[in-house]
Order: C-alpha cells, then sequence, then structure tokens
C-alpha cells in the first residue's frame, strides 16, 4: 500500500512551513497548496539566497534570517541547486522526510504504464520514484504470455494503489504502433509476392486492435481517462527506460536487444540522471533476437517461449554450426552490429522463420515439436548460443566507447540469455550491469511510465543505492487471514502456524526429508522467475530431483536444469560468482571443489541419436539438482532484506544441513503460467507430485488432502510451450 | 501547422528516410544507425486517435500512395472493428467494402 500523499499530511503540520525556492518548481508547489489563495496549510514564506520582496503574495527571506530552522517544516521547491540546500539544512539538525521534502512529493504524480497486444502482457503503476505495482496478465488469465489488453493486471495496480482511474496522471503504452504500421507495411512493399499473407498475419492484427489502443484505454476507465493523458511511447525506449531507471545507476550504457519493436531491433542508449537518450539502433529484419528465435524453431521449440530451453539445451551439444553460421547466416562487425542473410529465412515473408535453404544448411528439416532430440538440436543451441555471446559481447564493448559510462543496464528479451549475461559478466568490460528483471516485453510497462515521469516532464531522479524493482515482489499478495478463510471454506487439511514458532524449521525438515514444496508466500513476482514467492523447492542435494521435478511435478523436458537459491553471503562457497544476483538473471560455475567428475559429455553416445535423461541422471556435484552439464547454475543469491521469509528458510535449512542452497522453479506445471491466488497454488499442488503446499504460514500435506477430482484433464487447458 | 499537417511531417521525414535500406543486400561496414529521437512519445491526441475518416485518408495518401486504396480498405475496417470487431474482420477477409462505410 502506498503512503498518505504529503499533501494530506501537511494539513496537520504545526510547524511553520517555508518553500525554497521562487522559480517554476516553488510556483508548482504554491499552486498545489494554493497558497496564495487560501491559509489551508501553514505556509508562511518562501526562502531565496538571491532575491529579496514578495513571491505570490508572501515575503522573501534569506536563509541565514532564519534562526531557529528546527522549528520549521521546508519544501525544497528547485532542482538546480538542490544538493547544495540539502546540505545546508543537515547541517542545521533537519532530516528529510521528517523535517524537509522535495517539492516532487507535493506534486505527486501517478502513472499507469501497459505493455499488450504482443507477448506478456503487462501493467504498471508508478508513483513518483516508487513502483507500487507490477503484474502480468498472463497470471490472471492463466494463459501464458497472454497478449491481450491487461485489463485484470490494470484493476489489480489500481486495486493496490487504492486509487481510481481519475487520480491517474497519464496512461503510457510501450510502443508505437504507427511506426510498427509502417515497418509492417514497407515489409508488405519490398516482398510483394506474399502480400496478403504478411497482411493478413500482421497488419489487419495492427489496423483492428494496436491502432485502438487508445480507446481500449478508455473503455477499461469507463471514460475516466481522458485523451489528453494517454501517451504512446517507442518500444525500445520502453526498454531502455525499464532498465536504466529502475536502475541503481545515475548514469550508464543501456543496451536494448529483441525480436523487433516498431523498427528497432538492438539499440545502445544512455542515461545521466533523469534523462536518457538512444543513440544508435539497428533496424529490423536484422534481429539477433528473431535469429535466436529461427533457431529455437528450427529446434523444435515455440517462438517467444521456447528460447529458455534453447538456451538450457546448449551446454548438452559442441558449437560446430559457430563458422557455419557466421558465413552463410550472419555478417558481425568489430562493432557488435551484424546484418542477416534474408535468403535463409521467412519470417519477414510471413511464413515460418527459416526456409528450406535453412534446412539444406543443417542437414534436414526443423525438427517437429515433442519428437527427440538429437545431437544435431544440441549442437545447433551451441552454435547460436556462442554467436548470441559473441554480439552481445561486442555490442557492450562498442557501447562503453561511444558513451564512456561505467555501468551498464540491459533489457529486451534477450537479455534473459543469463549464460551470455554471465559470459558478459566476467569480461568486465563495465564496472557493473543491472539487468531488469522483467526484461521482455512485460518491463515495458514499467519503462513506459518511468520514461513519461522523468525523461518528459523532467522530474528529479534521487541516487538509491538499491534499485527501484523491490526484488520484484510488485504483484497481488493474500493476508494469513485471506489465506486461513480459503483453507478452511473449502475444508482443506492443514496445519497452521500463525502466531506459532517452529514454521522456518519445519519447511527445511521438510526439504531436508526430500519432499517437494510448492512456496506461496507474500507478493508475486513480477517477470519470468519465481523468486521465493510463488516457487516449487526442493533440496538441491539431492541427486534424482532433476528428473524427479522435470518429470513428475513440472511435466517438462528431462534436460532441463533448475537454478539454486543460495544465502546470498554464502554464493561464494558454491558458486564462482562474486556479485549479488537476486533477480537468477547471470550463470556462474559451480566451484571446482564441489564437482564431480560425471563424464558428463556425451561422447561416448554415438551418432546423432542423444540420451539426455541419462546424461541427467549423472551426479555432477554436491548439488547435483542446481548443476548443470557444463557444471553452470543459474543462481538467485537471496538476502534478508530482499526476502525476509525466503531467507529465513534457506537459513533454517543450512543450519539443519549445512547447506546454504535449495532447488528454486516456478511455482507452474509446463504451459502454464505461475501461480497467482492460493486456488491457483492447490490446484497445481493437487495436479501434480508435489509433497507439500506451503500458503504462507500454512502447511498443507499432500497425503492429508482428500482426492482432488476435476472434470476434465487439466492437461488440456495449457498448450505445451 | 495543424496537427494533422504536423503528424504527416513528421513521419514522412522518418519513414522516407528509410527507403527500405533494410532489406538492401549490401556491406556497410556496421548496421548501427544514428537514432533519431524527434518522433516518440508523442501525446496521444498527436497519433492518429483524433483524426477523422477523411484525415486519416489524406495520412494514408501521404504517406503510402502505392496502396492507397488497399490500406485506406482495411484502416476504414478497422474504423468499424470499433464497433463490430466480428463484422470488420468478415469484410476484410471476404474483401468486401459494404455501402455503410462511405456513408460512415
Amino acid at each position: 500500500m502506498i503512503s498518505i500523499p504529503w499533501k494530506n499530511r501537511l494539513l496537520g503540520e504545526s510547524r511553520n512551513i517555508v518553500i525554497w525556492g521562487t522559480g517554476n518548481k516553488a510556483g508548482v508547489i504554491s499552486d498545489v497548496l494554493d497558497v496564495h489563495n487560501s491559509n489551508t496549510y501553514n505556509v508562511r514564506f518562501y526562502v531565496d539566497s538571491n532575491k529579496q520582496g514578495m513571491y505570490r503574495k508572501l515575503r522573501i527571506v534569506s536563509p541565514e534570517s532564519i534562526d531557529n530552522w528546527k522549528s520549521i517544516f521546508c519544501i525544497i521547491g528547485l532542482n538546480n541547486g538542490r544538493g547544495e540546500v540539502e546540505e545546508y539544512l543537515q547541517k542545521r539538525g533537519l532530516c528529510e522526510g521528517e523535517d524537509y521534502i522535495h517539492w516532487q512529493e507535493i506534486d505527486r504524480k501517478v502513472i499507469l504504464g501497459i505493455s499488450a497486444l504482443y507477448h506478456d502482457s503487462a501493467a504498471a503503476l508508478i508513483m513518483n520514484d516508487d513502483i507500487i505495482a507490477a503484474a502480468q496478465e498472463e497470471r490472471f488469465t492463466r494463459k501464458k504470455h497472454d497478449p491481450s489488453f491487461p485489463r485484470n493486471a490494470i484493476m489489480y495496480c489500481m486495486r493496490e494503489a487504492n486509487l481510481t482511474f481519475s487520480d491517474l496522471d497519464a496512461v503510457v503504452y510501450y510502443d508505437n504502433p504507427l511506426l510498427t504500421a509502417d515497418r509492417v507495411i514497407q515489409n508488405i512493399q519490398v516482398v510483394k509476392e506474399n502480400e496478403k499473407n504478411l497482411s493478413d498475419k500482421y497488419l489487419k492484427m495492427l489496423f483492428t486492435d494496436k491502432l485502438w489502443i487508445h480507446r481500449k484505454i478508455q473503455l477499461v476507465s469507463n471514460g475516466r481517462i481522458p485523451a489528453s493523458k494517454i501517451y504512446v511511447n517507442e518500444h525500445h525506449i520502453s526498454h531502455a527506460a525499464s532498465a536504466f531507471y529502475a536502475s541503481p545507476f545515475m548514469e550508464a550504457a543501456v543496451i536494448t536487444l529483441d525480436g523487433v519493436g516498431e523498427w528497432g531491433t538492438t539499440t545502445i542508449g544512455y542515461g545521466k540522471d533523469n534523462e536518457l537518450k538512444l543513440i544508435k539502433q539497428i533496424d529490423y529484419p536484422h534481429s539477433l533476437g528473431l535469429l535466436y528465435s529461427a533457431f529455437t524453431y528450427f529446434c523444435g521449440f515455440k517462438v517467444n517461449s521456447g528460447e529458455y530451453k534453447l538456451m538450457g539445451l546448449s551446454p548438452y551439444g559442441i558449437p560446430i554450426y559457430y563458422e557455419k553460421i557466421k558465413q552463410k547466416l550472419i555478417n558481425i562487425y568489430d562493432d557488435g552490429s551484424y546484418k542477416l542473410n534474408l535468403k535463409y529465412f521467412d519470417f519477414y515473408l510471413g511464413g515460418n522463420m527459416t526456409n528450406n535453404l535453412f534446412e539444406k544448411l543443417f542437414d534436414g528439416p526443423a525438427r517437429s515439436p515433442e519428437t527427440d532430440i538429437t545431437r544435431r538440436e544440441a549442437n545447433l543451441a551451441a552454435s547460436i548460443q556462442k554467436i548470441t555471446e559473441e554480439i552481445i559481447i561486442k555490442t557492450a564493448r562498442y557501447a562503453r566507447n561511444i558513451t564512456g559510462a561505467k555501468y551498464l543496464c540491459l533489457a529486451g528479451g534477450i537479455a534473459l540469455n543469463c549464460v551470455a549475461n554471465g559470459k558478459l559478466l566476467k569480461e568486465k568490460i563495465f564496472d557493473d550491469i543491472w539487468i531488469q528483471p522483467a526484461a521482455g516485453d512485460a518491463g515495458g510497462a514499467i519503462g513506459a511510465a518511468y520514461y513519461l515521469y522523468y525523461h518528459s516532464w523532467g522530474r528529479m531522479r534521487r541516487f538509491h543505492p538499491e534499485d527501484r524493482m523491490c526484488g520484484a515482489y510488485l504483484g497481488p499478495e493474500y493476508s494469513d487471514e485471506e489465506i486461513t478463510c480459503f483453507l478452511s471454506n473449502h475444508g482443506y487439511i492443514f496445519d497452521s502456524y500463525v502466531g506459532k514458532d517452529g514454521f522456518y524449521d519445519k519447511v527445511a525438515e521438510l526439504l531436508a526429508d526430500g519432499k517437494v514444496i510448492g512456496l506461496f508466500q507474500g507478493r508475486m513476482e513480477f517477470g519470468p522467475r519465481a523468486l521465493g514467492n510463488r516457487s516449487i523447492i526442493a533440496d538441491a542435494r539431492n541427486e534424482d530431483m532433476q528428473t524427479k521435478l522435470n518429470l513428475k511435478i513440472k511435466y517438462r523436458e528431462s534436460f532441463r536444469p533448475f537454478a539454486p537459491s543460495v544465502i546470498e553471503d554464502k554464493c561464494e562457497d558454491y558458486f564462482d560468482l562474486h556479485v549479488s544476483s537476486p533477480y537468477m538473471l547471470v550463470v556462474a560455475d559451480v566451484q571446482e571443489r564441489l564437482r564431480e567428475d560425471a563424464n558428463i559429455l556425451q561422447d561416448e553416445q554415438e551418432g546423432n541419436k542423444i540420451d539426455l535423461l541419462e546424461i541427467v541422471r549423472k551426479k555432477r556435484s554436491a548439488i547435483p539438482a542446481v548443476t548443470h552439464i557444463d557444471y553452470s547454475a543459474r543462481i538467485q543469491t537471496v538476502n534478508e532484506k530482499q526476502n525476509k521469509d525466503y531467507y529465513r528458510i534457506l537459513k533454517a535449512f543450512e543450519r539443519k544441513t549445512g547447506c546454504g542452497c535449495i532447488v528454486n522453479t516456478s511455482f507452474n506445471v509446463r504451459g502454464e503460467p505461475i501461480v497467482c491466488s492460493p486456488d491457483d497454488a492447490y490446484r497445481c499442488f493437487m495436479r501434480t507430485d508435489m509433497d507439500v503446499l506451503v500458503l504462507n504460514k500454512c502447511i498443507l500435506y499432500k497425503e492429508a488432502q482428500e482426492n482432488f477430482i476435476e472434470d476434465d484433464d487439466w492437461r488440456d487447458k495449457y498448450e505445451l510451450d | 501547422m495543424n496537427s494533422i499537417d504536423r503528424y504527416i511531417e513528421l513521419y514522412k521525414t522518418y519513414l522516407y528516410s528509410k527507403d527500405h535500406q533494410e532489406f538492401k543486400d549490401e556491406d556497410k561496414g556496421t548496421m548501427w544507425k544514428d537514432y533519431s529521437d524527434s518522433r516518440h512519445l508523442l501525446p496521444v491526441t498527436l497519433h492518429y486517435s483524433f483524426f477523422s475518416i477523411e484525415e486519416w485518408q489524406k495520412i494514408i495518401k501521404e504517406l503510402w500512395p502505392e496502396k492507397e486504396e488497399y490500406y485506406y480498405r482495411l484502416f476504414i475496417s478497422s474504423v468499424m472493428s470499433q464497433y463490430d470487431l466480428q463484422m470488420a474482420e468478415k469484410e476484410v477477409t471476404e474483401n468486401v467494402i459494404p455501402d455503410y462505410i462511405y456513408n460512415f
């Protein structure tokens, strides 16, 4: 929940209120508090070092003329020189938030950001610097990557902030539909022979849907958002803003990479304080994101969904196609830019991602979904992963050169490639890197709102030592009372630890006993990763756990790795990672001393066949369930400040077992969005072989539950991803 | 300059500077382009939402003259879709422009 607005809090302020400044910002405060027309607020005078006389019917005094600053509440009404004013006030014993505030606190702005109608629709609500709420539509509609207008997510944001649509200062859509229409139309004009194909596939959708985003916004608000408050941003600016403004950096280079926005596919930008500008851009159809998706498609995975699988498959292969890809498919320049050889692709013709020339190049047709994965797919995955890393690293070097910035922010779908992120980190091109945890289109909702607030409206951006994402815990939460009520009303059997000790030790005991636990607590995560509030957790030391989780809990492909959550200050005991990774966006190696020589590479297997399950079953380290076959792991570091309850579970597990690291995978089954409500969690728990469900401080055991009967086969509800 | 002329100018400057370069097979040594920030984050009132059908016809004619009729038909259908989406889809699919659209 948001705090009471300062405008209301100042109504009860007994001290004399002064406004420091006599310029535009002071004028804004004066208007908001209606200083010159009423005495509603106890505003006495303005402070200015360089002016005398009157301003808006009140006297201007110099700061030196004020004897007792402790009897005053000051509103700093300026941007330039605010640092000096703060220092002046602090020297006189005044504290921010108690004795003084900045003008923006009075002139509070509330902005709703929306990303929608591509994939992963989402809404985010910001209030000045703070992200009050953010959620993806899929969590409410239960359709994975739901692209529809995020009505449910918007309603959730408004409820969370306890605001009405009339309270909004602006609504920003994260993409410019007309520029997209232009790209589609130009595309059609260039490839005339497939005009109808392309029109059918893209243009009709644009003209009948995206171009009317403003109407959808007005409809959802019942007309309470006037058109004058609706803005559209550009796709990659929204991505860039989601990374830079949410980061802890005041100056940074920003790289965005995805399939395509309007025209842009890859950009380099530069942010300083509240300003952000893109400097360089690579345009469609040349797209690293689409290249990666082409290989995703060719290897039999779903585009815009299966890219993770391709990344997870890459360590099983050898990059034998790397040179061929560089010779035939893509020209990579030293500055990280690249040019696709379009004759091997059909995505820009409205057909499949790849064509028959692509098939000839890689020894046969694309793998059909759900068929056996062969050595070819593994090698293709390894090869395109190597290409991706090369482009990202070269682009980062170029970005450092042209911006001179010490820090880097990353966003766009490709920024979720945590293997590439880990390699980039190791290169030490930048002093530090921050990656938007909702790097895909969902995060564009945050970026769109922030860009309007900071860049376009020129609002001051203050340094925060931590990022603005609140651990990505920005979604709905349920109180202990709501959970207890839900369980009791349904007659589900549970042990309640509400108001009792022993909860964390009990969860740790269950984990150590080999139980697989569905963990549901606190606010839902924003972005694709579950970070301990909507997670399935298990003992990382158990060598059968990866197979069990994949085949009996998640019902997904056997080769896919699981990620560890590790106590932050114990991270280096397990992994070769020397920075925190709270959002599970970086891959690093398991420490050598924990590894076991498992002969895991598939050399011993002959021909094109590859038995991934056999490879997975070989014990690889002391924490095999989270050690990928190349000894890597996608790490989430956890500290008490970030997530107190999750940290305490990890600590209790460490006390019990000596191991400060557990398995953390998202609380869902294949094809299902991560659970949002207790009801979603209970259903997922009962449909799978999960042993225990934890809802806040209530523990449910599978064997204690009555049979869960559904009319239909739940597997039919979810399209395989 | 009124808003529709400003709008057309803005987009023409951007659109025609591209000249389909992206699809040409030439090696320029780099694919980075300088970013032009003249066009982003306009209030929606300066975008498409408040133009009349006639204004939209002008936009389409100016920006995409080669395909004016085709795009206009699609666009008109999209306008209609605000009132009846299914009907509009049918119209587009069947390439039919009912009389009432011209009287819109």
